[in-house]
């Protein structure tokens, strides 16, 4: 970590001094972009209610505050599905509506009125008790699908509750803030951007929490899992956050601010600079090619992922579709997902990944699993469900009729995963041959490279599929048995571990010995520090988030591969983390020196 | 006042977005509507009602429509049902 500057003399005595002392938050980057400004830390505020008597004179007027509350509440979805509707797609802006119409019930709105009259009782702890009983009902289904709808439950029934007691919405803030949360729902996230938003932090969450995601789609610097940033940070403190690197800083010093308009300025002038690159390839000077392609999920992403120069898409998500409903999309919605995306991107590829769902994606579990990471997770997921496997591969077969698809599944573990996944995709391409309909019959087929056991089977894999794709996030995970998710232990999580540089130069390897290619599209794709390395271990294809394409390209345009084969092999000469670290950290600063000012800066890197 | 039985034939029940079509559609009839599952009877015009019927796929359901438009809310109310709800 970034050695302590100097503190400034205290002005106001001992108190401000130590309320003021310089502090860097780490989290996850999630959007990109540096932004300066003041904290507004959101508090979701829990409404509770109390059961209270009324008078019979008192029933009436109760009854009126409901609709009025009724009425408010209405109001304040309406907006923010007009909202939603103008900068979302129609699948975001579906969950308020649905929120509407449980506002709405019939039944609800009659319960309710015949219970104020009847029972004489405050309107907000019957509101609380019928959606609890709602609740309970769905819950007791014990079909997931049924009881992840609580969550809507809550969320209206708080709503309404703010209503009725007339709380203030805390998303209307004033002025341009860097909004601090602990968790942040869809509408949190849409309200806020009502407001100019500078960016996003919050305690919880990963890199695809729909925060995270709504973020990125609507460009504002975000960082996430940061922990207790909500306790550490007040309403009003100036912070810095770095959605770049992920870290918010508290109370910075004038020189940190100073450092940090040096940055963002930049990034402005390197944004230039490499918009002039967009359309170059991406060779070294001693002529080695590679592809940079871009990590994707949704179709509105298309433009600004060809605006960077992407060579297609090296990894495109597809459990966005289910994210909304919890449960599997149609065979059709499928096809019209991947069909436009393939579309949009021709003639350039798009790698499709079958649904990676478990572990901390999306798909709430039927059963709570006590080790999520080694869980029901992914391609095990789809095994289990092979008429739903079966739709989603036929969906992406029928969009394939392009031609520039390619297809990946996510953490196999064993050659017999493998065969059965590939088994499934031959019966899909049979049932579509019996109907007439058309494929792409030389469609590519690879797999992600995530579990060691892959990584150590890699000459037998790398005879049964196209390509591989390393998935490094998981692949850091599994190879040193560290939690991603696990707070207690995140100083392990090393990606630049020399294990991991081990397993991906032995990946590289035998994939070229047998002839095929191999990319990687975990986040050390888009680490500026690691792209020399990666380089010279041979890698073919970087995938990354969109808006590192640029930066990445500039430095393999500006490395020779001669240069970089070397270093790969200074690099795998060395014995822990931090010595790689290290060497990456200074060989980046020593040829990149303007991006190593940007990337190297707060001591992220100067171990 | 007309009972019909159907099927829930999409894969996924009475779910969210089916939920939403039915109370869509049932809501535009004047005629009462109640849909019977198990000796529970819920109004087919309450989302909530429907949400809680937990409806998945092969279940059987009665529904029943009462008033001035019943034949017509159930012709359109049963071709949702025999029509999977427009899901595979």
């Amino acid at each position: 970590m970034r050695p302590d500057l100097p503190v400034e003399p205290a002005k106001g005595g001992v108190e401000d001094a130590r309320v003021l002392e310089e502090r860097v938050l780490v989290g996850l980057p999630a959007a990109g972009g540096v932004v300066i400004g003041p904290a507004y830390v959101y508090e979701r505020e829990e409404v509770y209610v109390t059961e209270r008597a009324l008078s019979l004179e008192e029933v009436d007027a109760e009854l009126q505050l409901l609709g009025e509350a009724l009425e408010r509440a209405n109001r304040e979805l309406t907006k923010i599905i007009e909202f939603a509707q103008a900068k979302l797609d129609s699948d975001a802006s579906a969950i308020f509506e649905m929120q509407i119409m449980l506002l709405n019930d019939v039944e609800l709105g009659k319960a309710l009125e015949r219970r104020i009259r009847e029972e004489r009782k405050n309107a907000d702890f019957l509101i609380h008790q019928e959606f609890e009983r709602y609740k309970a009902m769905l819950l007791r289904t014990n079909n997931p699908l049924f009881s992840e709808r609580t969550a809507d439950l809550d969320d209206v029934a708080q709503r309404l509750l703010r209503a009725l007691q007339k709380k203030r919405l805390h998303a209307n803030i004033e002025g341009k803030h860097v909004v601090i949360a602990d968790v942040l729902t869809p509408a949190d996230t849409v309200l806020f951007l009502r407001n100019d938003v500078l960016g996003y932090a919050t305690n919880l969450g990963g890199i695809t929490s729909h925060a995270a995601i709504l973020a990125r789609s609507l460009k504002v610097p975000a960082v996430v899992g940061a922990h207790d940033a909500t306790e550490t940070i007040r309403t009003g403190d100036t912070v810095i956050l770095d959605g770049q690197l992920g870290r918010i800083i508290l109370h910075p010093s004038p020189e940190t601010i100073a450092e940090y308009r040096g940055k963002i300025d930049r990034i402005h002038e390197i944004e230039t600079r490499l918009e002039k690159l967009v359309g170059l390839p991406c060779v070294t000077p001693d002529g080695h090619k590679v592809e940079l392609s871009a990590n994707a999920e949704f179709v509105n992403e298309v433009e600004y992922v060809l605006a960077q120069g992407s060579k297609g898409i090296g990894l495109y998500r597809t459990e966005h579709l289910s994210i909304l409903e919890g449960e599997f999309p149609s065979e059709q919605e499928q096809y019209v997902a991947y069909s436009s995306i393939a579309q949009s991107m021709y003639p350039q590829s798009v790698i499709i990944r079958t649904f990676d769902l478990g572990g901390d994606k999306f798909m709430v579990q039927a059963r709570k699993e006590d080790n999520p990471s080694l869980g029901w997770r992914g391609i095990r997921v789809m095994l289990d469900k092979p008429e739903e496997f079966r739709a989603q591969l036929r969906a992406i077969l029928r969009a394939s009729v392009t031609g520039n698809i390619k297809i990946m599944f996510p953490m196999i573990s064993g050659l017999a995963e493998l065969r059965e996944a590939r088994a499934h995709f031959d019966a899909a391409k049979a049932e579509l041959q019996a109907q007439g309909c058309p494929f792409d019959d030389a469609m590519e087929v690879g797999i992600m490279i995530e579990v060691p056991s892959a990584v150590l089977l890699a000459d037998v894999f790398a005879r049964a599929v196209d390509f591989f794709s390393i998935g490094t996030n998981d692949l850091v995970q599994y190879l040193l048995a560290v939690d991603r998710n696990n707070d207690l232990i995140t100083n392990l999580y090393q990606e630049f571990h020399p294990s991991v540089i081990r397993a991906i130069k032995h990946v590289i390897d035998t994939a070229h010995a047998h002839g095929k290619w191999v990319g990687l599209c975990g986040e050390m794709g888009g680490n500026p520090l690691g792209t020399i390395l990666l380089l010279g271990l041979g890698l073919d294809e970087f995938s990354m988030v969109p808006s590192m394409i640029p930066t990445i390209k500039g430095i393999i345009r500006e490395t020779r591969y001669e240069d970089a084969k070397n270093f790969a092999e200074e690099v795998l000469r060395c014995h822990t983390t931090a010595e790689t670290k290290r060497l990456l950290a200074s060989a980046f600063r020593e040829r990149f020196p303007h991006l190593a000012s940007m990337y190297i800066l707060n001591g992220a890197m100067n171990t | 006042m007309i009972e019909r039985e159907v099927t829930i034939k999409n894969k996924a029940g009475l779910h969210t977005r089916p939920a939403a079509q039915l109370v869509k559609l049932s809501s535009r009839f004047q005629s009462d509507f109640f849909i019977q599952k198990d000796g529970f009877e819920i109004n087919g015009k309450s989302i909530i009602g429907v949400m809680t019927l937990a409806a998945e796929r092969g279940a059987r359901l009665t529904l029943v429509f009462d008033g001035a438009d019943e034949a017509e809310a159930a012709r359109e109310i049963c071709h949702l049902f025999d029509e999977g709800f427009g899901e595979a």
